[in-house]
């Protein structure tokens, strides 16, 4: 399992690596010169000089690249702005910030967001599935069937404005999306971001309803179940013994594939609400030509995407013992 | 994108003598559902291909701002309808003062044009670079592996945000005029670029498994060519499984294509678009209700039936989930 | 300070979805009696004069039942991109900057809304001497710093020798170059951060006075003095250039408040400034003990947080105008419209024609006639949403503002097809081709739509050039562009028209990067750009100007376009006036209201 773990991280800083080179060549291609942008109205030749030479782009892309990597690992020092310690992200100039803080200052956003999504959407999707393969062929079946349906053909920025315009501003029954710190105000926090889960929920919980309501019905088909059925075993005991864990594999897989669209696709989501948090960030750094930034970012996200898999593919282990690593 | 549950890869032991196909297509005829749902998203796909048509019947045409004159001092339609009439079946556009319907009509076309090009080329790479993958193996399957990896590592919207000026730029130099058809090519070039490699992964693996197969390797034996192996006895295996990854991806570049004209990143309106109608229904919606609900309507009905008439599909091809 | 033109801009950028700045309320939907005159009523303009040393003491006038105390929140799209006195150009910058930094010079709107200008940190406007060559400025007593140290004529010299430097390069320029006598001041002295002496053109004989030679006479002088980007810092926190970066984003402050914390784009808190003394201010009431602001929500979601008006939204507060969407939502309720805060502001929208490629005047006609003013002013929100339709290029706030109508805009204003298809065929030319440019923005885009109609319904051969809004101000500012049409904003600096007609049509101008970007070069009018800035009276320069006007309108080298409005809204538990000067919510008069 160690030796696993450690091989797939291994490969998983590499495949990282070559996101951010990736991002670094694609954001030459753009027809726009990141220093000329922040020089600003009166731009003078002098300026844009010293400008190229604090961020670093005197030197050609390879190298460029390479000194932004030294200093994710070991630290770098910015000409006229000062020594930033490893892991140093670089420093934006369209903000005037370090870029490790202002993620860092950003991240619990969009973590909220995300988990507390995912959280909403395991608990729906799964619960429903459930409902359905225990009510199967009733109307309970097909209303979950159906509803689950209608929402995976829902669209974030659809529901969401909707949901607000309905919950919160018509009949004032949660208030407007707002992130407040949860060290600050668990309550609030809770609140505040009720609405970006619930609608998260609306188009993602779909697939776990399926998916947990055919596996669900694919177990209590097998032999293994249908003996301890036959022995006497109560429904209820069979399925917390043993169907669960069948059924559980193909939920993690899609749940470690909607982590990272959850996370990725926070920009949406967070245009949507006008949350404050990565997905915004981003945008922002997209808009202008904040290399720096929009490179800490998508490694940050390819980072957690890719470490998402490693986890999922060691809980396959976790919950059925047959599957053997490699 | 949420994952596909495949089916398992058709056996081509069939006693009856029908063949794997009548076979699928006999089962898929006794889902109601699912012809339903055929029927519909047909539709969809014939108003695509016809809006010329339509235009002529209906007398309007995407582009003439004929309805410019019943909107408010503020650009809006009357309300509570958004301007619906007998003239105007569908309402007014706020602002222009388009014809609701044609824009919608026009609209389904471009999008859906974009996302089947982009569906289809991104099932073409996936099917080639799967094949020679999973075929091939060694160096190729092992760096197929590496690209598709670092594909799926990428945050998606990101991605797509970050492509779309750089590929428009490819294409047309910073001084010409922008060409109408630029942004339309730039968003199928790009949806289908970081698209495939999903496709691509399930596919190996449906090769890897083929590979191994008796009826492969009797081939092989007999001193087939790898061409031979490939066209007549690997890739008429994968018809199933390809047919269910492209429904299953189709849908998803109908919203993924809506998503980038939310972010503004879409086609400019010049060009009648599905995706963006709805953005803008989304602006104006609080007093023109219509004008977000048709549209939206739409491709709730459109993504809707054409993942049930996916799940059809899928279970006409493999019986084992049937009835599940 | 008040280039709505890149303001704008800027702001859409930062903001995918983003919506510009403007509304305002026409006289004939709104139910309320209009605030401000309209464009079409010559009658009263908002005056804005000249104040003496009375005016300039403090404290403010008191608004009429206001309160000290509490916390206002602002909701603003985009966050301050500078707050660094010498960087500041832009108005929302300006407004932010307004709690925190103080110059010698400030706009001081009264309570009837009129505007005058006041000592703010000086003890009046100051004593110009050689008739607007030498100009004396005493400090007042009892001005402080946040760390609780004097303001002396030391900081005001030192305020002003550090512009020079090339890290100060997005504020105005305009004193710099009065005070060495050189459009390139920057060759002429280096700035203080590279040693050697300091300006000798400012002179402190004491701690509290300062006296500024200027190269010719300028009568404006304090004028100028009064934008934002002429505020003063402190010498003993500015001395590290290499600090420039942090002190942009965390200025020492002199005004009634002080920054706690501020990341930018995302969030900003300011507290009271305990040094600041009330008694020196004619300007500021101050009434909250706080602000907070929240950076980066599009003006629509603002305006959707102040319908709600639920929780903290209830003392919140915005200054880049409602989302037009909203609009007739919040027109068509006067519950909401009490709560609304309408007025015209300086700032104007016009298409410039490049006359180095259009050089037919008939041409130039034919394309105001044909050009579709009506449609545009529906699409972005009519009167209230947008700005009312307006046919010169100083605006109706401006010093000296006379109404013409050259092309008889008001009359048609869907545009003529007619009277253009005619001046072509006058012109003898056969569906000449327009190139027309246009940023990568959904209103920008639909407007095009609108043009390429009534462009190609008139016979012109229509081609358009969408242009990615990150390179707008580069692209359009370049001579030899390949463009023949485009939008532009404008707004003066002062209400002078010296900073609108110079900059935009005085042909000696004409060069990459500056804005006469009609590269417009006429020798009559530039003969009497130069006899107007002679005169020295603010009432005979402006009709001088004005003539100028319509000079340049009656040559066809811009399509005249719109004065803007502004409408915006306010919780329910704060109140704010309309500031007219910056054309957006009164930040310094503003109060909790519980």
């Amino acid at each position: 399992m160690i030796r696993f773990l450690l091989r797939r991280l291994v490969s998983a800083a590499g495949i990282v690596m070559v996101v951010a080179a990736t991002v670094f060549l694609l954001f030459y291609a753009l027809p726009r010169d990141p220093a000329r942008a922040f020089c600003g109205k009166l731009c003078l030749p002098e300026n844009l000089k010293l400008l190229r030479h604090e961020m670093g782009m005197d030197l050609p892309i390879w190298q460029q690249f390479l000194a932004w990597a030294q200093g994710v690992v070991a630290g770098r020092d910015f000409p006229g702005v000062g020594r930033c310690e490893a892991p140093c992200f670089g420093y934006s100039f369209a903000k005037g910030e370090w870029v490790t803080e202002t993620v860092l200052d950003r991240l619990p956003v969009t973590v909220s967001l995300s988990l507390g999504g995912a959280a909403v959407i395991l608990t729906v999707g799964i619960g429903a599935g459930m409902l359905a393969a225990a009510k199967r062929g009733t109307w309970i079946d097909s209303l979950a069937t159906s509803l689950s349906n209608i929402g995976g053909g829902m669209q974030i920025f659809f529901v969401g404005p909707l949901m607000v315009f309905v919950l919160s501003d018509t009949l004032g029954l949660l208030p407007r999306p707002r992130y407040t710190e949860f060290g600050d105000n668990p309550a609030k926090w809770f609140v505040g971001l009720l609405i970006p889960w619930i609608a998260l929920s609306v188009i993602f919980y779909s697939n776990y309803t399926r998916l947990t309501r055919s596996m669900l019905l694919e177990q209590f088909n097998e032999d293994y179940v249908r003996t301890a059925r036959a022995k006497g075993m109560s429904r209820r005991t069979t399925f917390f013994r043993f169907a669960w864990r069948g059924a559980m594999i193909p939920v993690v897989t899609q749940f470690g594939i909607d982590l990272g669209v959850l996370l990725g696709g926070a920009i949406v989501t967070e245009l949507t609400f006008g949350l404050h948090g990565l997905g915004e960030l981003v945008t922002q750094a997209f808009t202008n030509t904040d290399l720096p930034m929009l490179l800490g970012i998508t490694v940050l996200s390819a980072g957690a995407i890719v470490l998402i898999n490693v986890v999922v593919d060691a809980l396959y282990a976790v919950i059925d013992p047959r599957v053997r690593l490699s | 994108m949420a994952t596909v549950v495949l089916p398992e890869t058709a056996e081509p032991t069939v006693t009856i003598g029908l063949s794997p196909g009548r076979i699928a297509w006999r089962r898929f005829k006794r889902n109601r559902t699912g012809v339903f749902c055929f029927f519909v998203s047909a539709t969809f796909f014939i108003i695509a291909a016809t809006a010329p048509l339509i235009s002529l019947a209906y007398g309007k045409n995407a582009h003439e701002r004929y309805g410019y004159r019943l909107l408010d001092a503020s650009g809006y339609p009357p309300p509570p309808t958004g301007g619906m009439s007998p003239e105007f079946w569908l309402g007014i556009e706020p602002g222009l003062g388009r014809d609701v319907f044609m824009q919608l009509v026009f609209g389904i076309r471009t999008s859906l044009a974009i996302a089947l090009i982009a569906t289809v080329g991104l099932m073409l790479i996936g099917i080639t670079v799967g094949i020679a993958a999973g075929y091939l193996g060694g160096r190729t399957d092992y760096w197929a592996g590496r690209v598709i990896d670092v594909l799926l590592a990428f945050p998606s919207q990101l991605m797509l945000i970050a492509l779309v000026p750089v590929v428009d730029s490819m294409l047309v130099g910073p001084e010409e005029a922008t060409p109408t058809w630029l942004r339309f090519a730039t968003l199928c070039i790009v949806l289908t670029a970081l698209g495939w490699a999903g496709s691509a992964r399930i596919l190996r693996s449906q090769v890897l498994s083929l590979r191994e197969r008796e009826f492969v390797e009797a081939a092989k034996v007999s001193g087939a060519s790898p061409a031979r192996i490939i066209f007549r006895e690997i890739l008429p295996n994968l018809w199933s499984p390809i047919i269910v990854l492209a429904t299953w991806q189709l849908p998803i570049l109908v919203g993924v294509e809506a998503g980038l004209g939310f972010l503004g990143v879409g086609l400019g309106p010049d060009v009648p678009d599905w995706g963006r109608m709805f953005l803008e229904g989304v602006q104006y919606y609080h007093l023109d209700f219509p004008y977000l609900l048709w549209p939206g309507l739409a491709m709730l009905i459109f993504i809707v039936c054409f993942n049930l008439m996916g799940d059809a599909i899928r279970d006409a091809l493999d019986p084992k989930t049937k009835g599940l | 300070m008040r280039n709505r033109a890149l303001a704008v801009l800027a702001a859409g950028a930062l903001v995918l979805a983003g919506c510009a700045k403007g509304g305002g309320a026409p006289r004939s939907q709104a139910t309320q009696p209009p605030p401000m005159p309209t464009a079409t009523s010559e009658s009263k303009v908002a005056t804005i004069r000249v104040g003496g040393a009375a005016d300039s003491q403090g404290p403010a006038t008191e608004v009429s039942g206001a309160k000290r105390g509490g916390t206002i929140t602002g909701l603003f799209s985009v966050g301050p991109a500078h707050l660094d006195p010498g960087q500041i150009y832009y108005s929302d910058q300006s407004q932010i900057a307004g709690l925190i930094s103080r110059g010698l010079i400030g706009f001081k709107q009264q309570r009837d809304g009129n505007i005058l200008i006041v000592g703010d940190l000086a003890t009046d406007t100051g004593t110009s001497g050689d008739g607007g060559k030498t100009w004396t400025f005493t400090l007042k007593d009892g001005v402080k710093w946040e760390d609780g140290s004097p303001i002396t004529s030391e900081d005001v010299k030192w305020s002003f020798e550090r512009l020079y430097d090339p890290v100060i390069n997005q504020g105005p320029t305009y004193v710099q170059q009065w005070l060495v006598g050189s459009k390139d001041y920057r060759a002429k002295y280096p700035g203080p951060y590279k040693g050697g002496e300091g300006l000798k053109t400012i002179e402190t004989p004491d701690a509290r006075t300062v006296v500024f030679h200027l190269d010719k006479q300028h009568g404006d002088f304090n004028m100028a003095l009064g934008m934002p980007g002429y505020a003063i810092v402190p010498k003993k926190h500015t001395q590290d250039v290499k600090d420039e970066k942090n002190y942009d984003k965390r200025p020492h402050a002199s005004g009634p408040y002080r920054i706690v914390k501020h990341t930018p784009d995302k969030s900003m808190e300011m507290e009271r400034n305990p040094h600041w003394d009330a008694a020196t201010d004619p300007i500021r009431n101050a009434y909250p003990d706080r602000w907070t602001f929240e950076f980066g929500v599009t003006v629509q979601q603002a305006t959707d947080r102040f319908i709600a008006d639920s929780g903290e939204d209830q003392y919140a507060v915005n200054i880049f105008g409602l989302g037009p969407e909203r609009l007739p939502e919040v027109v068509a309720d006067p519950e909401l419209m009490k709560r609304a805060i309408t007025g015209i502001t300086p700032f104007t929208e016009y298409w410039a024609i490049n006359t180095k490629r259009i050089t037919d005047p008939k041409v130039r006609e034919a394309l105001i006639k044909a050009w579709p003013m009506g449609a545009i002013h529906k699409l972005a929100g009519g009167d209230m949403g947008f700005g009312y339709l307006g046919t010169t290029i100083m605006s109706p706030t401006g010093v000296g503002f006379r109404k013409f109508d050259v092309w008889g805009q008001l009359d048609k204003p869907d545009g003529d097809v007619e009277a253009a298809r005619k001046l072509l065929a006058e012109a003898g030319e056969q569906n000449p081709t327009i190139v027309y440019a246009y940023a990568n923005r959904p209103l920008q885009q639909k407007i095009a739509v609108l043009v390429q109609e009534a462009l190609t319904k008139a016979g012109f051969t229509y081609v358009g050039k969408e242009i990615d809004a990150n390179s707008w101000g580069d692209t359009i500012g370049q001579v030899d562009k390949a463009i023949d049409v485009h939008r532009s904003g404008w707004g003066a600096d002062w209400p002078d028209g010296q900073t609108v007609l110079p900059p935009l049509f005085d042909g000696r101008l004409v060069a990459d990067g500056a804005s006469n970007y009609s590269n417009y070069d006429n020798p009559e009018v530039n003969k009497a750009i130069d006899e107007a800035d002679k005169l020295a009276t603010a009432e005979e320069r402006g009709a001088a100007w004005s003539k100028i006007d319509e000079m340049i309108v009656k040559d066809a080298a811009l399509i005249p376009g719109f004065y803007l409005t502004y409408i915006d809204m306010r919780g329910s538990k704060v109140w704010a006036e309309m500031d007219y000067y910056w054309g957006g919510t009164n930040l310094l008069t503003a109060y909790v209201n519980e």
